[in-house]
């Protein structure tokens, strides 16, 4: 069996065929003729008046269509629908300038607020779940934005289907198909990222359709135009879900092999191809990189004030708020004084102490990092019993001097509330490995050596007050001193993990004393938060340095992954709405949007019968398709030319993996998914079943091709027709809702 | 390329098997190249391999000569001193034997227990002891414990030690098989044999001896397999084997499924070459992929299932292990107290028992002991034991405490009490949050509330309802009928369910499973169902019921459901467990056993176990090497070495990913050895590599060939040696321990020995001296 090398060997000769092409490049309008049409079929070969006019009236129409689907009878129900509770309220921050916390990246909440403020909105309405909209309130605007981001995806389906050489009317089903999906209307109609979502995701994959007919004229103007849309829209994808990163994938796939392809390609000069490789590096990493920084940019530089997500930023980001909680404090930190001590690691959270106990370990009083101000916070600086310092009888001096604490100095933490010192040992810690744990030990007089830590001070930045800055650099001062305390004994240093206690600690952030590996690891820098001292006077006029851009976006976007993660379903509760991965594909279920009141508008979001079971159908008949081919190319049967391999993998394949990769991360990863999270996966699904049809109805007889498409067109419009009323609204009992319980687990019925 | 009709692959640079067979003697017979020309023919648009494979193969692959004979002797003798050496030592339980060697004696007793792996091994272990006269006398309690002198656990490591010996002679032939000459193989096998890790699990009562023989007989029998022409009697022969080993490979753990894998992995890349093959009519592919299907996996699963048959019809008495299943399963155990015979009919007045349906926590239970959270009263538990105080009495709510005279049966809808007898309290909920869930808004506190006297509040309400679509069908949906109808518990103020999951109280609370009251709990969590049931009001010939026992396929459906989740629940941390991405490395051992200042730890042989990882690793680059310079347009070789070498390799080089990357997504504890199965497969991809270096590099240089061969496996005898006391128990010093600690993770406490070797005299071997660093077992399946 040397199957192996001979394989090897006869593709080899044929490649070699494969890279001597009769003539290429040049001859623009003759790529341009079979780019627009691989398949010998139809018209659109012939560059007729009749062509040019249907490309523009045609999905001209078709957009019409979808607009009017979409803004239909828009402001029906006027309370506040499902997730507009968030996406509204995230909006309405933006109008008030107050800094927020969310899961998301901030684009398309930063567009949901621009047409908050084109509607004229004032900022003074928080969108309670199932509320009324109040009457000077302009709903029905931000709608129509947003609605208007789900009607535009019909033209790009148009183009993105015209682009991968399928034939016209399998461009127009699949137009149609977008067009009237029951769950893109209900999801276009409301104040959602979805449509938004959707919407890139196509343009994305349309971009990648374009490159596909363009692959043949590289460094054209042309090409170079549609490498930079690419990059945009990839861009643009990301900064409004992190979902987006599966469309990425996808084009990054397509590049890859392209570059393959091209690497191959001996003719090329290898100059040649680094220029292939540098201009996709800049256009499809570095701009969608770009996009989604200044995303984060304008995010900051619109919430400029005090708000809700403070706490899960450092200290420097939130004082910088305009009405920051963090108020000015005296600027030497001594002995007695009593503190707040944020992390500046990835989770900047207080160190924090409470009553609870280890439950194994040492099972001493818990040690956590916790965003939020609250009295646990509170810690006091105290010397080492081995010092044989005493204070005065205040507690706040020695020999009625105040004493500053200084870089290399050893103290002792005691826990206001619990009266315990910052402890550690040698008992490893509770969430992270190879850490020792730190806990909350004995009392202000009973304790031992290793309730002893040293300051080491390892930066300080300046005030832009010229008046502080001649500040002693060797001492602790509140906001601006950075430093790391170090365990006497254990020569470890007390560090903030990012990973999040069990139950038991409340999911607080964990606390370990760690060997670290450098002076440079943030996760061990802390600095004084709040310091209060009744023996010193606060310091109005100081103006805290500013906070740097990178380190917040970094610190921005690891809260984010920690939030993200924290979104574990409780595996004992029930949730009515969330629903498991396989019951999208098989539209198991809908999901119920608003309140199912007899009186009201409801809207019902589940997919459309037609859309949905025969693209999922047709997952299965692509892949008999593709053992087909291969069994018939195994058996030498037929012949595939490179061109051919191409328009398969861009019609079907890619479509493929991209409905894989939209779908199978919500199977495997643990959090809570609902029956939205399919919506792009399903507009792949339909891509596929495009090449289905495609594919079987040009071997069938032109009569039968005709009728097929016929049917389709018909079944189409006709299952739009009967489930309208899920995706327009239904009201009270109709006898129309009777007809569209198809499965006894739709849940619709009042 | 084009041109002659049929072609023979480029001739090679040495001499090969293409010649005409002559029966060779004397060195000759044991150089003998084993490896053949693989023909080509020309299609219509390309040359294709034909697949099916030469005759003279299988002749050259075979052992016939005298002097292979004589090595094989030689190999015995070598494996059976090595792994046979002192078995009896040590003279007590060694790491995983407190599992094994236990279940060895809980089958000859005929007791009812639960273990996460599938049977086979463990009862062959247990048939090896009752051979010896075991009478299950010995509970094998914990590491350390010296063996009576009845327990004959000498033989039962014989037992084991035998399938690591056959497992040796497997390698050699399964090497021959795949093409390697005779005294390669013969020293690849030598390092096989003296590899630490292999010749300590070989020791001793452990599953993964026995499962590495299946193994090794489903590689050797599949490639075997490979070498003669379909629908031969010899293919069908081997196929059958084949079928066989895998059967027994996962009957012996559930590792035999990746084996299972393997072979279908290779199934498929074969049946990519038939298809390819011009020459082979379809029909006659569909024939051979119907027969491995059949042989493949039907033999397996039959063998599967008729292990577990004999699993269930040893184990006959009811045991410990019986509380991980349900009542129906129990029932079928002699001696089980599941109640029998129980009034069918349940009404007001009754008294019952409520067993939860969710989960195995057993029956709704109340005990004179308060919660210390939430409202401080009695606390309410699931108990998974039969006991008094799991006794409830059904009350009308509106009439509590009075005893009616009539019978009323319990129907959808009705309002009742539950008054627990022994504490005089009653079921209660309240505003409260859950003794452990306390974060969990939904869920509210569930307590005992009362004294004497007392007739209780509307918190103690409580209505039926009966869940239709699970209860049995016919009456039992229309009222409650004891075991038949499945019902909910709905708190009559506050709307939530009686509800239980699988949490456990902390210590104050026994840690028996908490209840709460749900208001989103899920539905198959606050379904409950009545087992005990008594009412005097009904006549002494009311209808009874009992549960239906299961029949043999529900109870091993149901084994598999508790098997797969109490493996996937295996994820407390261990002291000696490592992680999949250090074995490559060999980071860590485990530590086996440590008496008397003498240790055994599980450790494998450096030399061959890295060269293994090594050669693992410079293949694929190598591959990925190849594969681009193919594309660039640069010739393959041909030569028919180097495409068996890459073909054997590849196979081999599969069947470690597919026994290495499952762990990877495994979740629970784990350990070094089940690093071994896919190690096995490294060794074997490994020995392919020396081979190839060995005869082909040095094709020119044979002696240089040679003499590399010899220092490598001397290399490997060597390591074997100096690491011997770690597999024996022996005696050692710590001067001596400490030089072979290479890695500071090799975690083995040389203090532990002793000074030198003279201090043995004075150390007492019989009763349990210095106790060291004690180790613990790993499958931690508490019953």
């Amino acid at each position: 069996m040397g199957s192996i090398g001979s394989g090897f060997e006869v593709a080899d000769t044929q490649l070699r065929k494969r890279n001597h092409p009769d003539d290429n490049s040049l001859d623009v309008s003759k790529i341009d003729n079979d780019e627009i049409d691989f398949k010998k079929s139809l018209q659109s070969n012939k560059k007729s008046i009749w062509f040019t006019l249907e490309q523009v009236i045609g999905p001209l129409l078709l957009t019409v269509l979808s607009f009017a689907v979409r803004f239909y009878e828009i402001d029906r129900n006027n309370t506040v629908v499902w997730d507009e509770a968030h996406f509204g309220k995230f909006g309405s921050y933006y109008i008030n300038h107050e800094f927020y916390h969310d899961v998301h990246p901030p684009l398309g909440k930063m567009l949901i607020a621009l047409s908050e403020w084109i509607a004229g909105f004032d900022g003074d309405f928080d969108f309670e779940s199932n509320t009324k909209y109040p009457d000077n309130v302009n709903f029905k605007m931000m709608r129509q934005f947003n609605a208007s981001f789900g009607a535009l995806c019909t033209p790009v389906a148009y183009y993105t289907a015209k682009w991968m050489g399928f034939n016209i009317y399998t461009v127009y089903l699949v137009s149609l198909m977008v067009a009237l999906e029951l769950s893109y209307i209900v999801l276009a109609k409301f104040i959602l990222l979805d449509s938004m979502l959707l919407f890139f995701t196509m343009t994305t994959f349309a971009c990648m359709a374009k490159l596909y007919t363009l692959r043949k004229v590289p460094f054209t103007r042309k090409w170079s135009w549609w490498m930079l849309i690419t990059g945009f829209s990839i861009g643009c994808v990301c900064s409004v879900k992190w979902v987006g990163l599966f469309i990425t994938v996808i084009v990054g796939l397509y590049t890859v092999v392209e570059l393959w392809t091209l690497y191959c390609n001996m003719k090329l000069s290898r100059k040649l191809y680094y220029k292939h490789w540098i201009i996709r590096i800049i256009n499809l990493i570095v701009i969608p990189f770009m996009v989604y920084l200044y995303c984060f940019k304008i995010h900051f530089i619109l919430l400029y004030k005090s708000g809700t997500g403070d706490a899960s930023t450092n200290t420097l980001f939130q004082i910088n708020l305009e009405g920051t909680q963090i108020s000015n404090s005296p600027r030497q930190v001594m002995y007695g004084s009593e503190v707040s001590i944020r992390s500046n690691g990835l989770s900047p959270n207080l160190l924090h102490s409470h009553v609870q106990k280890y439950p194994d370990g040492s099972k001493q009083n818990q040690i956590t990092g916790y965003g939020y101000s609250d009295s646990n916070n509170g810690w006091i600086f105290k010397f080492t019993r081995e010092s044989g310092i005493q204070f005065d009888s205040n507690n706040q001096t020695v020999n009625e001097d105040l004493i500053p604490i200084r870089d290399g100095d050893e103290v002792r933490l005691l826990h206001k509330n619990t009266g315990k010192n910052l402890h550690s040992h040698e008992v490893p810690s509770h969430v992270s490995r190879g850490n020792w744990e730190v806990s909350g030990y004995g009392s202000d007089h009973r304790g031992d050596q290793k309730d002893n830590w040293v300051i080491e001070i390892v930066d300080q930045l300046k005030s832009s007050n010229p008046d502080f800055h001649d500040e002693d650099n060797d001492s602790v001062h509140p906001v601006s001193t950075f430093f790391r305390l170090k365990h006497k004994v254990l020569g470890c240093y007390l560090t903030s993990t990012g990973f999040s206690y069990p139950a038991w600690g409340f999911k607080q952030s964990e606390v370990v004393c760690k060997y670290s590996w450098s002076t440079r690891d943030k996760s061990t820098w802390w600095n004084v938060e709040d310091h209060t001292n009744d023996m010193l006077e606060v310091e109005d006029d100081y103006i805290p340095p500013k906070s740097k851009f990178w380190t917040d976006f970094i610190l921005i976007n690891f809260a984010m992954a920690a939030s993200n993660n924290a979104l574990v379903p409780d595996g004992d509760k029930y949730d009515n709405l969330a629903s498991d991965a396989w019951e999208w594909p098989t539209l198991h279920v809908g999901l119920r949007m608003c309140n199912w009141a007899f009186n009201t508008y409801r809207y019902y979001l589940m997919g459309s019968p037609f859309n949905t079971w025969l693209s999922s159908l047709s997952l299965i008949v692509m892949l008999l398709i593709l053992a087909k081919l291969s069994y018939q190319w195994r058996r030498q049967q037929i012949n595939i030319t490179e061109d051919q391999l191409w328009s398969f993998a861009i019609q079907a394949v890619f479509p493929f993996i991209a409905w894989l990769t939209h779908f199978l991360p919500f199977v495997i990863m643990g959090r809570v998914t609902y029956v939205h999270h399919y919506l792009p996966a399903l507009y792949f699904a339909i891509l596929v079943f495009a090449f289905t049809v495609d594919y079987t109805l040009n071997k069938v007889h032109p009569i039968t091709r005709h009728l097929g498409y016929l049917v389709l067109f018909a079944g189409c419009i006709y299952t739009y027709i009967l489930f309208a009323p899920l995706c327009q609204g239904m009201i009270r009992r109709d006898i129309s809702y009777e007809k569209m319980k198809w499965l006894p687990t739709w849940d619709f019925q009042i | 390329m084009a041109g002659n009709k049929s072609k023979k692959g480029q001739a090679s640079g040495y001499k090969n098997g293409n010649d005409e067979i002559v029966k060779l003697e004397g060195v000759q017979a044991i150089d003998q190249d084993t490896v053949v020309d693989f023909e080509l023919k020309e299609g219509p648009e390309r040359p294709y391999v034909i697949t099916e494979p030469d005759a003279k193969v299988s002749i050259l692959r075979s052992i016939s000569s005298h002097y292979e004979k004589i090595l094989l002797i030689v190999l015995t003798v070598i494996t059976l001193y090595v792994r046979l050496y002192k078995l009896s030592w040590p003279n007590s339980v060694v790491f995983d034997e407190v599992h094994f060697g236990g279940f060895a004696s809980k089958y000859i007793k005929g007791t009812f227990f639960f273990d996460v792996h599938p049977p086979l091994a463990k009862m062959l272990f247990a048939y090896a002891g009752s051979l010896a006269g075991f009478e299950g006398d010995f509970d094998f309690k914990k590491i350390g414990d010296e063996f009576p002198e009845t327990t004959p656990y000498t033989f039962m490591r014989l037992f084991s030690a035998m399938t690591g010996v056959i497992t040796v002679m497997f390698m050699y032939y399964t090497l021959r098989a795949s093409g390697i000459r005779v005294w390669v193989a013969f020293l690849a096998t030598v390092c096989f044999a003296v590899e630490n890790s292999f010749v300590t699990i070989s020791r001793y009562i452990l599953l993964d001896s026995p499962l590495m023989l299946f193994i090794a007989a489903a590689a050797y029998s599949f490639k075997k397999y490979e070498l003669y022409q379909s629908f031969t009697l010899r293919s069908y022969k081997y196929l059958f084997a084949t079928g066989i080993a895998l059967g027994l490979a996962a009957s012996a753990k559930w590792v035999g499924f990746f084996t299972i894998a393997w072979v279908g992995i290779l199934c498929a890349l074969r049946l990519f070459f038939f298809v390819g093959d011009l020459s082979k009519p379809v029909s006659t592919t569909c024939k051979i992929a119907v027969n491995k299907l059949v042989f493949l996996l039907g033999i397996p699963f039959v063998l599967y299932s008729i292990f577990f048959y004999v699993h269930f019809n040893t184990l006959i008495n009811d045991g410990e292990g019986s509380a991980f299943f349900t009542s129906e399963f129990r029932s079928t155990l002699i001696g089980n107290k599941i109640p029998k015979k129980v009034q069918s009919e349940v009404g007001i007045g009754s008294l019952v028992s409520i067993r939860h349906v969710g989960t195995m926590g057993g029956y709704l239970h109340s005990h004179k002991h308060n919660y210390e959270t939430g409202s401080k009263q009695q606390q309410i538990t699931l108990y998974s034991h039969l006991d008094y105080n799991n006794n409830w009495l059904i009350e009308l709510s509106s009439r509590p405490g009075v005893t009616l005279n009539t019978f009323q049966n319990l129907t959808d809808g009705t309002r009742i009490k539950l008054f627990h007898a022994e504490t005089e309290h009653r079921l209660h909920s309240h505003d409260h949050k859950a003794p452990v869930s306390s974060n969990a808004d939904w869920q509210k506190e569930i307590s005992g509330y009362g004294y004497p006297g007392f007739n209780g509040d509307g918190n103690d309400d409580w209505i039926v309802e009966i869940d239709k679509s699970k209860s049995a069908p016919g009456e039992a949906q229309e009222r409650v009928l004891a075991i038949d109808t499945k019902f909910r518990l709905k708190h009559a103020l506050s709307g939530c369910y009686l509800f239980s999951h699988k949490t456990k109280l902390p210590k104050w609370g026994f840690e028996q499973q908490e209840v709460s009251c749900a208001h989103a709990g899920r539905p198959h969590l606050t379904l409950w169902y009545i087992e005990a049931n008594e009412n005097p009001t009904l006549p002494w010939d009311a209808t009874r019921v009992s549960y239906t026992p299961h029949g043999f396929w529900k109870k091993f459906i149901e084994s598999h459901y508790r098997m797969w989740d109490v493996n996937k629940g295996l994820t407390a941390s261990h002291v000696y467990q490592s992680f999949p991405q250090e074995w490559p490395f060999l980071q860590r051992g485990i530590s086996y056993w440590g008496e008397h200042n003498r240790q055994v730890y599980l450790l494998g042989n450096a030399i061959l176990w890295w060269s293994v990882s090594m050669s693992l690793f410079v293949f694929v680059l190598v591959v990925l090497y190849e594969v681009v310079a193919w594309h660039l347009g640069r010739p393959v070789l041909q030569d028919a070495h180097v495409v068996n070498y890459h073909i054997q390799f590849i196979e081999y080089f599969l069947g470690y990913a597919a026994h290495y990357i499952p762990s990877f997504l495994m979740q629970r504890q784990m350990f070094l050895h089940h690093y071994l199965p896919a190690y096995y497969f490294g060794i074997l991809a490994f020995a392919h590599t020396f081979d190839f270096i060995v005869t082909y590099s040095f094709r020119n240089k044979r002696r240089a060939g040679v003499a590399t061969a010899l220092i490598f496996t001397f290399v490997c005898v060597w390591f074997y040696h100096n690491y011997s006391a770690l597999i024996y128990g022996s005696e050692w010093t710590r001067d001596l321990c400490k030089k072979t600690q290479w890695m500071d993770t090799w975690d083995y406490n040389c203090n532990n020995f002793a000074e030198a070797f003279s201090d043995y005299a004075t150390i007492a071997t019989t009763t349990t001296a210095s106790a060291t660093a004690a180790p613990t077992s790993a499958a931690n399946v508490s019953s």
